[in-house]
């Protein structure tokens, strides 16, 4: 009975938050203040260590699972960044066939192989006599020509590159009109050359190489390349161009091939004039 | 290694050279990878089955190619018995001798793709198909064999070491 009626007198006196024996209280506080602040934070630790523990399979299978997450959504950019590679290439070939729709038809095709050989230079596309592909017929990208389909088969087909030894071609130089043949340079690798011009003959470098219509099988006015240098020959008669291709023929991944030649192009001066041995 | 077994990694070598290798160009050649197969087989089997290798070798890259047929398993055949005659005349413990030999291999392969291209219509400037062409392929294709080589017995190491834990 006077415990009870102790506490029931303490409460009536304690009350209030702000009773002047909680300075007491507060001195209190203070005092283990210092232990108890490492403590709680040693509690806390252990407890998250614990909790850590505790979760450690799942977290780690949370992390394969986020591994996997990111290496599909790299695969998928780098996809997307091929796709978008190649939409942007087609675009250009699908601009470039309606442009040239009156001249002729093409038809894109995608460069499935290279040669293995270092001494020849082909190249497999993906088209055949299935798609319509015949023997001669002329290829080219935007840029300007490929080559010419020297080998059929029924799902794919051969095309002779420009640079090749075999693939020469009948050229004229855009502004003089020029006439030449054009074919693979063999101390200029990777360039072209235009050869037997005469000492004289009216080329300089920076000039632009067309394809002439001569020999039947590449139509007149396809962009070859640029003159970038001129070489006197050792017999000190004749000259000859070399030509930077305006096709990098490297990093072809597509390609046009004409299957009809609906009209033939003709260019404003066709007063072709011949130099030297052609 | 079984013969087969050579004649498989030929397929996939000329896969190879036909379609990755073109973005592997230095100097604007690719590696013979048949070539360098052939010599390891002909260094380890001799004349006759190098020159055998060599003829399967060529002819699978002469149907390949579609062009001048028999060339390159003229070329290859000769080639192989060539390298096959040095196995037992070369010390071949000494790592850099196969290396040598594929270099030499290289070479003599160019320089007879040269004299027989005549016989196909193709008429290739020597000095410039040398240096722009034959060496660079040569240099090239001794580098993968030194690679190879190093590889090779940096993996024997590896497996005697792990087999002498084992033990």
């Amino acid at each position: 009975m006077v415990a009870g009626g102790v506490f029931i007198f303490l409460l009536r006196w304690s009350g209030p938050v702000d009773a002047p024996w909680t300075v007491v209280s507060g001195v209190l506080k203070e005092s283990v203040a210092p232990l108890t602040g490492p403590l709680t934070w040693t509690v806390g630790k252990l407890q998250a260590s614990i909790d850590s523990l505790l979760s450690l399979g799942r977290m780690r299978a949370e992390n394969e699972q986020l591994k996997r997450q990111v290496a599909e959504l790299q695969t998928k950019l780098v996809q997307m960044e091929e796709y978008h590679q190649e939409n942007l290439r087609l675009k250009q070939l699908l601009a470039y066939k309606e442009a040239t729709s009156t001249n002729w038809q093409l038809k894109a095709a995608p460069v499935v192989a290279r040669s293995p050989s270092n001494w020849f230079n082909t190249l497999t596309i993906g088209l055949g006599s299935d798609d319509g592909i015949r023997k001669d017929q002329v290829v080219l990208t935007p840029a300007g020509v490929v080559g010419r389909v020297i080998r059929v088969f029924p799902r794919t087909a051969e095309v002779l590159l420009l640079l090749d030894r075999e693939g020469a071609v009948g050229a004229m130089v855009q502004s003089s009109r020029l006439l030449g043949v054009v074919e693979a340079s063999s101390d200029y690798r990777g360039y072209l050359q235009m050869i037997h011009l005469a000492h004289n003959a009216p080329i300089k470098e920076n000039d632009i190489v067309l394809t002439s219509g001569l020999g039947g099988i590449f139509p007149k006015g396809l962009p070859i390349g640029r003159v970038v240098k001129i070489l006197p020959e050792p017999d000190g008669l004749m000259k000859r161009a070399i030509i930077e291709p305006y096709v990098d023929f490297n990093r072809l991944e597509e390609v046009l091939v004409i299957t009809q030649v609906l009209k033939v192009k003709e260019d404003a001066d066709s007063g072709f004039r011949t130099y030297g041995g052609f | 290694m079984p013969t087969v077994a050579f004649v498989l990694m030929g397929v996939f070598s000329l896969i190879l050279e036909a379609t990755v290798l073109q973005a592997f160009q230095v100097a604007g050649v690719k590696p013979d990878l048949l070539l360098i197969f052939l010599c390891f087989y002909a260094l380890s089997r001799g004349t006759w089955r190098g020159a055998l290798l060599g003829a399967i070798y060529g002819l699978m890259e002469d149907i390949y190619l579609s062009r001048f047929l028999g060339m390159n398993g003229l070329i290859k055949m000769l080639v192989g018995y060539g390298v096959g005659w040095g196995r037992d005349k070369l010390n071949l413990e000494n790592p850099l001798v196969p290396v040598i030999v594929i270099w030499l291999a290289t070479v003599g392969s160019g320089l007879l793709f040269l004299l027989l291209a005549p016989l196909g219509g193709l008429y290739y400037p020597w000095g410039l198909s040398l240096v722009k062409t034959i060496f660079p392929i040569s240099l090239y294709n001794a580098s993968l064999a030194f690679l190879g080589q190093s590889l090779k017995r940096e993996g024997k190491e590896w497996l005697a070491n792990r087999r002498n834990l084992g033990g």
